[in-house]
């Protein structure tokens, strides 16, 4: 399938990830590991995304840490499980910020793949060896109890 | 009255706006350009149906031609960009720059596309009107800022 959207992924492999949405221009990846699945977020200097307000609109991760912080996010050590909590991974190139995945209670991850589809992944790795480039921060916040 | 160098003064403004107007428009301007004309001799000037007999087809042919390359330029646009959650990127990529590069023509293209199918066009709609129709509340928010654009085109006679 050389033109499937995927292979944009070479180390995703289909026994490494469920698609769980269809394709859809309406939110990104940034909006959905934030749990917003109707708005596009980006600090784009022209403005036409959305970004939260007193954040600076840079492609930095201090930006896009600032950005989550907004929603109750903290800078934490690594992607591991913790009970009460739910962490978002970043990724990003050598310009800076690329993707964002957030974890599922399983710990697995959830990944909104630009215009295309969400999909559910078991690795962070596997997202990685693209044009994401790397996971260089993580970040959590508690999770409200009903 | 007018003279020669007159109609071909007039026939240079009509080029000018073959290669930024499109066809409805052109032929709205050619008609009131034609119309303005007073003729003083009937025989030795074309009359306004020759006229428009004679431009039409270019200015068709051009329209088609912009048309194609918009097509075109979209297609790869999207190809390229499906998996990038970033807006600048999408709207660096070398096909959207050229369809921005295409200046006027190119809104009324993009608004009928806008208007079938929800993307990233907003950043082009921007940079080639200089204007913003969307406020604060409904930036990154596709459907709502499609609309706003889409009223902002039937305002402005592109839509």
């Amino acid at each position: 399938m050389p033109d499937s959207p995927f292979c944009d992924f070479p180390d995703l492999h289909p026994n490494l990830h469920l698609i769980t949405s269809p394709p859809t221009q309406e939110y990104n990846c940034i909006a959905w590991a934030a749990g917003d699945s109707e708005t596009w977020w980006w600090p784009d200097e022209m403005g036409t995304s959305y970004w939260p307000s007193n954040t600076p609109r840079e492609r930095t991760l201090l930006a896009f840490q600032l950005a989550y912080s907004t929603i109750g996010y903290v800078p934490c050590e690594d992607a591991g499980r913790e009970d009460g909590f739910e962490k978002i991974a970043l990724y990003a190139d050598s310009e800076g910020p690329t993707h964002a995945a957030r974890q599922l209670p399983d710990g697995r991850w959830t990944s909104k793949l630009g215009r295309m589809e969400d999909i559910e992944h078991a690795t962070l790795e596997c997202l990685c060896n693209s044009h994401y480039g790397n996971v260089i921060a993580y970040m959590k916040r508690q999770v409200l109890s009903l | 009255m007018i003279d020669v160098s007159q109609i071909s003064q007039i026939n240079s403004q009509i080029a000018a706006h073959m290669l930024c107007q499109d066809s409805e428009r052109m032929a709205s301007l050619l008609e009131q350009m034609c119309g303005s004309i007073r003729i003083p001799s009937p025989q030795s000037y074309p009359s306004q149906a020759e006229l428009m007999e004679f431009f039409m087809p270019g200015i068709h042919a051009r329209q088609t031609d912009i048309e194609e390359e918009f097509s075109e330029l979209s297609r790869q646009w999207k190809r390229d960009n499906r998996s990038s959650s970033s807006t600048t990127v999408i709207a660096m990529h070398p096909a959207y720059q050229r369809i921005i590069g295409m200046g006027t023509p190119a809104l009324r293209l993009i608004l009928r596309e806008l208007s079938g199918q929800l993307d990233h066009w907003f950043w082009a709609l921007r940079a080639i009107s200089g204007e913003d129709p969307v406020p604060e509340s409904h930036r990154g928010k596709l459907r709502l800022m499609a609309a706003d654009w889409l009223e902002w085109g039937r305002r402005n006679g592109y839509a």
